[in-house]
């Protein structure tokens, strides 16, 4: 049992960047992260980390207090709010001060020189994260961790961090099979297969709409603003289309069109990454059960998945066993925190 | 008059503001604050600095200091707010103490790069006594914390937390202990810096002023600024005087900006000339001369002799506003009456009038427009007033050349006509105002029907006179 712990911490410092993201509000994403930080401590490695934004949900609007709740250790580089370093937990070293003012004021990075607990915030939006990232390696951190918000899948995007860990868990469904699910349904799309490297170059400069992709792999702009007025522009989709590239996001109502048009048997489609994809479980099932294959552009890994067997509702579902249903699902990792935290 | 003000009431300064490439927030509070004065010793001051830093820039030889400089500035923030509060005797947290020890660091850094550049325009207040406090263990590197140097009490405490568990009662309780000690640290911090806290504002304002100083060289050698010749008395005169921002969209479509040479006085001197000659542009370019000669910048002209003003008025009467309620023509006359108010209250004014009384009918439009010539005729301002209308007699007159006659032929499209017009100006003898208006109209290529009509009414009109 011991094993796979030790061979998660050490596939997630052997990337530059890992995202935290959590399925639900309370699937354990916290407990994941201090899990994490603790083992990277445990192996003598110093990580950096941040946060998109503010998980709002869990932080008072009004008052902007919050308990901290993040476990940061000795040399750790960590980001946060001017606000939220006030109530910091540890001592620690500022050793810079963002000029871009968010909410919270101001972003401070820090090195820990006590351990103890912080609350995390970083930039609101995914470009200014992947700057902070790249600005964090001048503290040449052996991983830097994000915790990911909560609604905000974007922060574990591909173009953001190089991989992540997911966590769910008995807050997401009441019973085994559907967390298992719910949780496989994320997995697969986080894990659709990648387009060819070179047709996945070219199409990273579509930033808008739909393209058509012919066999011999001609790229046709269908002249659309985006991929909502692909459906009165159905008929324009050329009939030798292979492929069919969305720049933006990926929707139910997307999918529908997709799967009632008569063109598209046996066409494939293409997103940016799994970050694009909005659609619901059952329309994608749809899609793909009607011979519609889907890849992206730009693959994710997903390192583990921490489950978190307890419900905020007062339920609880046995442990081993939602770990062992979510490994043979998905084929990743599943480990349990809190077991896996009590083993010498 | 501020500098912010200023640019709500004289056109392309603004322009100007937005054309210097100042590096941090306390430059851009110097520029915000800079006051126009008409006092020629402080004018002369200013001018001198400017002067030095434009040296400084255009020295081969200072580029690399000078880039370092640039980048150390951009680097500085505004952490007024913090010095105020330490002047105030509050105790400030560690991320203000993080601020102000590397705003301290950066201004030895300034200095030196001055220094290497020759650049002694402005002297930096030492912030050595305020390193020396945040930087108990000369590391010399911009971080801060509450260092275990500050206190004996401090590193035993630490080692002491960081052996407990993550998380133990006995870690928080030594935790609470430690930050007991810290507070203690930043109190005694707070009043050794409160005495240096009056230097760390000056060199704030002098680190704002240097940057403002280094933008304004490199835009004055940019654009070809000069350095004004600033009087109490005579004439105000510009060679080559020419508009930063309608010489930037000229060029931008390829074109060159005519500059002209100008000189205006005390009593009114009226500018005449064609449509499209580019008089509205004369004016605003003479008040945005002035303003920034009075403001101890560079003016954009290859020569120029500044005679102060106590303010700069500019009526340009196209200020129609449906919000306001007021009609373009209530818009001219209230402005230019302030203006006169000003004026005869014996105050020395550089005012501009576009083109008086030409938003009502011509009879009264053209006794207006003599009227405030008259007016502004007995005052000891400098007025220049545009028009189009004949018969109006001012100390001096002035015109724009123009189209020459041979430019008929060659007019193919709208765009030749700035090609073959002469923006310079003339003394001009003649009371009457030049006619090109029709021949105008006719190289834009306006129905020739409605030109031959206007070309009748003109004839009949002169008939009838």
């Amino acid at each position: 049992m011991a094993e796979p712990e030790a061979s998660l911490i050490d596939r997630i410092a052997s990337y530059d960047s890992v995202a935290i993201v959590g399925l639900a509000k309370n699937a354990g994403k916290t407990e994941c992260l201090n899990y994490i930080l603790r083992g990277l401590h445990d192996r003598g490695l110093t990580p950096a980390v941040t946060s998109i934004g503010v998980d709002g949900e869990q932080t008072d609007a009004v008052s902007h207090t919050r308990k901290p709740e993040i476990t940061l250790f000795e040399e750790t580089v960590f980001v946060t709010s001017e606000s939220f370093y006030r109530s910091r937990g540890v001592t620690s070293k500022v050793l810079g001060i963002g000029t871009r003012a968010t909410a919270l004021g101001r972003l401070v990075t820090a090195r820990v020189r006590t351990h103890g607990k912080v609350i995390l915030a970083g930039p609101p939006d995914t470009a200014s994260l992947r700057r902070l990232i790249s600005d964090l390696g001048a503290y040449s951190p052996d991983v830097t961790l994000v915790d990911g918000a909560l609604s905000r899948m974007s922060s574990a995007s591909p173009a953001v961090t190089d991989a992540l860990v997911l966590a769910t868990g008995a807050a997401i469904a009441p019973s085994i099979p559907e967390i298992t699910r719910r949780t496989a349904f994320v997995c697969e799309v986080m894990r659709l297969p990648a387009l060819p490297p070179e047709m996945a170059r070219r199409l990273e400069d579509v930033e808008r709409g739909v393209v058509a992709v012919d066999a011999h792999g001609g790229i046709h702009d269908l002249g659309l603003s985006s991929a909502i007025a692909l459906g009165s522009a159905a008929a324009d989709i050329p009939t030798d289309t292979a492929l069919l590239y969305v720049a933006g996001a990926v929707t139910d109502r997307l999918l529908a069109t997709l799967r009632q048009l008569p063109q598209t048997d046996g066409m494939a489609l293409a997103m940016r990454d799994f970050s694009c994809m909005f659609a619901s479980r059952e329309a994608f099932t749809a899609f793909t059960s009607k011979g519609g294959a889907v890849f992206v552009a730009r693959p994710c890994r997903v390192l583990a998945i921490c489950v978190n067997p307890t419900s905020p509702a007062g339920y609880r579902v046995d442990s081993r066993r939602l770990c062992d249903s979510i490994k043979e699902k998905t084929g990743i990792d599943t480990i349990d925190v809190r077991l896996n935290r009590n083993l010498p | 008059m501020t500098f912010t003000r200023l640019t709500a009431s004289i056109p392309g300064l603004r322009h100007i503001a937005d054309s210097l490439e100042i590096m941090s927030a306390p430059g851009r509070a110097h520029l915000n604050a800079l006051e126009m004065t008409a006092d020629t010793g402080v004018i002369a001051e200013r001018l001198d600095k400017a002067g030095k830093a434009v040296v400084a820039v255009s020295d081969p030889a200072a580029a690399r200091p000078l880039a370092r400089l640039l980048h150390v500035l951009m680097c500085v923030n505004d952490i007024s707010g913090t010095l105020r509060r330490l002047a105030a005797g509050q105790v400030t947290d560690d991320t203000e103490l993080f601020e102000l020890k590397t705003f301290a660091l950066q201004c030895g850094d300034i200095s030196r790069y001055c220094a290497e550049m020759d650049l002694d325009a402005v002297a930096i207040p030492d912030m050595t006594a305020t390193v020396a406090i945040l930087d108990p263990d000369g590391a010399r590197i911009p971080h801060f914390f509450i260092y275990d140097s500050y206190d004996p009490r401090l590193a035993p405490l630490r080692r002491r937390i960081n052996a407990c568990d993550a998380g133990s009662e006995e870690g928080a309780a030594l935790f609470a202990e430690a930050t007991a000690v810290e507070d203690e640290v930043r109190c005694a911090l707070a009043a050794r810096l409160r005495p240096l806290a009056r230097v760390a504002i000056e060199a704030l304002a002098a680190v704002g002023e240097l940057d403002f100083l280094i933008a304004h060289a490199k835009l004055a050698v940019a654009q070809g600024l000069c350095r004004p010749c600033i009087a109490d008395e005579g004439d105000t005169r510009y060679t080559a005087l020419f508009n930063p921002q309608v010489r930037e969209v000229l060029r931008r479509r390829k074109r060159d900006f005519q500059p002209i040479d100008i000189s205006v006085g005390e009593g009114v001197c009226v500018i005449t000339g064609a449509n499209m000659g580019g008089k509205s542009v004369i004016l605003k370019t003479v008040a945005l001369a002035q303003t920034l000669a009075q403001l101890g910048l560079y003016v954009p002209a290859s020569r120029a002799s500044v005679t102060v003003v106590e303010e700069v008025r500019v009526c340009l009467g196209d200020d129609q506003s449906e919000l306001t309620g007021l009609s373009s023509f209530a818009a001219e006359m209230l402005s230019i009456d302030s203006a006169l108010k000003e004026a005869s209250s014996g105050r020395r004014l550089l005012v501009l009038i576009d083109e008086p009384g030409r938003t009502t009918n011509p009879e009264e439009g053209r006794a207006i427009a003599g009227a405030i010539i008259s007016c502004f005729g007995a005052l000891p301002s400098i007025t220049v007033v545009t028009t189009h209308y004949s018969g109006l007699h001012a100390s001096r007159r002035l015109r724009v050349r123009g189209l020459s006659n041979a430019a008929d032929g060659s007019i193919g499209s709208i765009a030749d006509i700035p090609l073959l017009m002469d923006y310079s100006l003339e003394e001009d003898s003649a009371a009457a105002a030049p006619r090109e208006a029709l021949r105008i109209a006719a190289m834009l290529g306006i129905d020739p029907t409605l030109i031959d009509s206007a070309a009748r009414f003109l004839t009949l009109q002169q008939s009838q006179l």
